[in-house]
């Protein structure tokens, strides 16, 4: 089990004396005769007072860095990385594992001293809960404590694509003697960068300066402070400090991702650190709370999901009037459509419709004229995933005004799509009717025929007659429902052919499990019950060591986020231990500031120059839990597939998008029995017992007992269901 | 709310300020007021200002911003001169660099020729392969996929103008081939298969045409047959047509 985390207020004991003096006090005044009917409304009045006082936030008066302990958060990886980033932005600071800052062009070394001992680096940079953007890292020299804090906002007006730092270093002499400490700050550009950002020169050529001041000088750092010594320009600044037992001094600083004039963040800087800090914390705690809700009583899990979706509102770029999903705010700043799919979808579950309708905009510009899909060469699968990821964001929570923009889309890919299977079907070849070969450079890592490509066109298939049906066109939606029959079936009697036991990564047998771990969710081709689909699953965990991340070539390297295909179809085949397991490994596999790695070592726990967070990650996580929640890609509402047994404690999900409108759930168990209500829907709801549990008998009238006696089943229109359990028996 | 949607609301706020403070007048009376009228007047101009800066400039950060767009620069240029430093870009691998200057030897020219839509529609799909080492890491040259997407729309348009002005079956061919060649560089094979029997068909007599399709054919029949790809994929793709 994972750590709790917490924010640790300082003096936390000093404060809680006081409120109980308070309390005391306050008891003693309200006995008092004649004082209760005026001492209501005076209440009253200062609750009202307190409630409209502007700025009075704990944390905006609060000294941010010192008030919080980053070394309390977990963190899943050797090295300790964060990313401070924002949406539309096309560069981000990455804080690196050794504590100083990096943007792809320069970087800013921080190299705290204490007499000769050198702070040494961090042990974690951590945001704050684990998922709120606000960094803290601690560094510590010869009893001397530093702490950083640093946030990420977006440019000022005309720019919109860059973003400025705000950093506060604070010194504490922990000693019981006066300590003299230094602060060196260094602009470099780095000799092997793990990244560049995509519009640096092919060699560095602009000197780098610090600036500070209100001067019209290009610089790529300011301070708030001149050293004492130091020259007012150039890379380098030194600050000499000496330092009492117990007394604390403190530097601001302002890094902009580009290079900007000293009065540009000079302005910016004469809003404090704390007030810029307030501001980013109220920004991701409305755009969190403007999502779907998920109210489970687990705060790990509740953090997780907030940090998920803090990276995907973050990793959206604008191409003019259109904005885009990329992979990742450092080495993977491009578009892929089988990453931006995922990004879709979670996005539309979680309640960010508009966004994900962006971004399926986004996406119109990687069809080809001829109407495939196609992101990056060799990746056939991407005509698919564009459909599906149209479907997924356009029929949530209502179809959308532009649905018939998008049906047309969909259809001109569905020709092509028929085009290339009469080519093969005119062939004679043994897989002829099914895509031609692909060599994806990615993924199954091979040339071949990729059963995964299959799948995928086949899930566009369903997705685009769901579109072209939303739009009005049955007739068409018919004909590609047909058509998909068609498909399925040689799908079938190819998968009849191939020489393996199970679900292999192409119709050749080579390759690396990849596209077929989507064979069943969220691609439908086959069903979750299917034998040949349980032995792959059986296969790659027991090559993994168990449910949970999946291997990828050796079997040290873990993948975060192909596996969590496998966590859903856990959920649809009745295993949900085993999905608990993907769900549990998401969870342990993620950095102090919330993200995960795309592929690291399980022994060593190095990402190497893969760093995190992955954007698709944070969609597995996202697309994973919610559908332990709420499941709707079926002709069934599927509620609590997967719900943990402290979920049942009592858990509310409010404006969750589905297929059928917007949706409110909410679930316990009370002793022996289990409650659900929520919104009616026009289609039947199957509701999962919890974790351990069965029906103690048949359910009552207008409830049906479902496939097990673990799942129930409510006739469209129910809103309420109750039921008795009993334990399960081996 | 954004703190960029934020920043507007306060823009549009101030700029409503004097509709509301004037008397329907349009001009306040006193001098004192007129003082005011022209202050108002004078944040409703700062403001607009404010929203012209904020709403109307490109959507691109300082580092990129250049001093003046390139193309400015290059429609300034004599046409020879722009056709000449496309050419010496393209062979120098600079494909992406090139870019501008083919744009503009086609607005210099009333009707292009085949070639010069041929070697714009290379340099376009060039410039989707092209790497560049920025800081010692290797890069593509062009922005993203989406981009790179773009640039391919662009290149088959301009291949399929050079096909429908090609003047003779071997040019036909010629273009037919290379677009095959694309088309498969970019993995979509049965698009490759059509066009190199396309270009085979343009020019019956050219068996070295015949023996690539053939080879591509096997390659779709049996793709992990190892060796298959690899001869057939090593037939360059650069604009040799001048």
């Amino acid at each position: 089990m994972l750590r709790s985390m917490l924010i640790l207020p300082r003096r936390a004991h000093i404060h809680d004396e006081r409120c109980r003096w308070v309390g005391r006090w306050a008891g003693q005044w309200w006995r008092a005769p004649g004082r209760r009917l005026p001492a209501i409304s005076t209440l009253a009045s200062l609750v009202l007072a307190v409630a409209l006082l502007p700025g009075c936030s704990r944390r905006e008066t609060g000294d941010g860095a010192a008030r919080f302990d980053p070394d309390s958060i977990p963190e899943a990886y050797a090295r300790s990385t964060a990313a401070l980033m924002w949406p539309g932005a096309t560069r981000a600071w990455q804080i690196t594992p050794a504590g100083d800052l990096y943007n792809g062009e320069w970087q800013v070394r921080l190299i705290p001293s204490a007499g000769a001992d050198s702070a040494a680096a961090p042990h974690v940079v951590a945001f704050e809960e684990r998922w709120r953007p606000v960094a803290h890292w601690t560094r510590r020299s010869g009893g001397v404590r530093w702490d950083f804090e640093a946030v990420a906002l977006p440019e000022p007006a005309p720019r919109d694509s860059g973003l400025f730092a705000s950093i506060l270093v604070q010194a504490t002499n922990t000693c019981s003697a006066a300590r003299a400490v230094r602060l060196e700050l260094r602009l470099e550009f780095p000799r092997q960068p793990a990244f560049v950002a995509f519009d640096v020169a092919a060699e560095p050529t602009a000197a780098l300066h610090w600036g500070e001041g209100d001067t019209p000088d290009i610089v790529q750092g300011w301070s708030a402070e001149h050293p004492g010594a130091a020259a007012a320009q150039g890379p380098g600044r030194v600050y000499d400090w000496t330092l009492a037992p117990g007394a604390t001094r403190s530097l601001r600083l302002a890094l902009p991702t580009y290079p900007a004039t000293a009065r540009a963040l000079a302005r910016w800087a004469r809003v404090p650190h704390e007030r810029r800090a307030a501001e980013a914390r109220r920004h991701w705690e409305t755009e969190v709370a403007r999502g779907a809700r998920f109210s489970l009583g687990d705060p790990e899990v509740e953090r997780a999901l907030r940090a998920a979706q803090v990276t995907l509102l973050s990793l959206r770029e604008r191409r003019g009037p259109v904005w885009v999903p990329i992979a990742n705010p450092f080495q993977y700043r491009d578009v892929w459509l089988r990453d931006g799919a995922r990004a879709i979808r979670a996005l539309a579950v979680l309640g960010y419709t508009h966004e994900a309708r962006e971004l399926c905009a986004g996406f119109e510009g990687l069809q080809w004229p001829q109407g495939a899909f196609l992101s990056q060469r060799g990746q056939l699968d991407g005509t698919g995933q564009a459909l599906w990821a149209f479907e997924q964001a356009l029929l949530r929570p209502a179809a959308d005004d532009s649905v018939g923009r998008f049906a047309s889309a969909a259809e001109r890919a569905w020709r092509w799509v028929e085009w290339q299977r009469e080519l093969g079907r005119q062939s004679g070849w043994q897989f002829g009717t099914l895509l031609p070969y692909a060599d994806p450079r990615d993924g199954e890592l091979v040339r071949a025929q990729l059963l995964g490509n299959d799948a995928w066109t086949l899930a566009g298939y369903r997705s685009a007659a769901r579109l072209l049906a939303a739009a009005g066109r049955t007739a068409q939606a018919e004909e590609v429902e047909r058509s998909r029959a068609v498909y399925l079936a040689d799908f079938m009697k190819a998968l009849g052919r191939v020489k393996h036991r199970d679900v292999p990564p192409s119709w050749q047998g080579v390759g690396r499990d990849w596209g077929n771990l989507a064979v069943v969710h969220p691609c439908g081709v086959l069903p979750a019950g299917d034998p040949r689909v349980r032995a792959m699953v059986r296969r790659i965990w027991t090559a993994a060591g168990g449910p949970g991340l999946t291997t990828y070539g050796s079997p040290d390297t873990l993948q975060s986020y192909v596996g969590a295909d496998l966590g859903t179809w856990a959920l649809l085949a009745g295993e949900p231990a085993a999905a608990d397991s993907v769900l549990e490994a998401m969870l342990h596999w993620r950095t102090a500031s919330g993200g995960g790695a795309e592929l690291f070592s399980r022994s060593s726990r190095e990402f190497g120059v893969n760093l995190p967070p992955h954007g698709t990650g944070a969609a597995a996580l996202a697309n994973l839990l919610r559908d332990a929640l709420v499941f709707d890609d079926q002709d069934t509402l599927r509620l609590t597939l997967g719900a943990r047994a402290r979920w049942w404690n009592g858990a509310r999900v409010q404006r969750a998008p589905t297929r059928w409108g917007l949706m409110d759930l909410e679930f316990r168990r009370q002793g022996d029995g289990a409650r659900w209500s929520w919104s009616a829907v026009p289609v039947w709801t199957a509701l999962t017992l919890p974790p351990g549990t069965r029906l103690a008998a048949a359910p009552a009238a207008p409830l049906v007992r479902g496939v097990s006696d673990r799942v129930v089943l409510a006739p469209p229109g129910t809103r309420q269901a109750a039921v008795r359990l009993a334990g399960m028996t081996k | 709310m954004s703190p960029r949607r934020q920043r507007g609301r306060r823009v549009a706020a101030a700029g409503a300020g004097p509709l509301h403070e004037g008397q329907g007048t349009g001009w306040p009376p006193g001098p004192h007021s007129r003082r005011i009228a022209w202050v108002a007047f004078a944040l409703v101009v700062v403001a607009a200002g404010a929203w012209f800066l904020g709403h109307r400039l490109p959507h691109a950060p300082l580092g990129i911003r250049g001093p003046a767009p390139a193309s400015d620069l290059i429609a300034a240029l004599d046409p020879e001169t722009v056709l000449r430093t496309a050419d010496s870009l393209g062979r120098a691998g600079r494909h992406f660099a090139s870019l501008p200057y083919y744009r503009q030897a086609l607005r210099n020219v009333r009707a292009p020729s085949w070639q010069l839509h041929f070697n714009h529609g290379m340099a376009l799909y060039n410039a989707t392969l092209e790497i560049e080492a920025r800081n010692g890491v290797p890069v593509s040259a062009v922005r993203s996929s989406w981009e790179r997407v773009g640039c391919m729309r662009e290149a088959m348009q301009e291949i399929l103008a050079a096909e429908r002005m090609a003047p003779a079956q071997r040019e036909l061919a010629f273009v037919r081939a290379t677009r095959a060649r694309m088309l498969w560089i970019w993995g979509l094979p049965w698009e490759t298969f059509a066009a190199f029997r396309e270009a085979q068909f343009a020019d019956p007599a050219d068996r070295a045409l015949v023996l690539q399709a053939n080879r591509y054919m096997d390659l779709l029949r049996s793709p992990a047959t190892p060796g298959l790809g690899d001869s057939a994929a090593s037939v360059p793709v650069v604009p040799e047509v001048r």
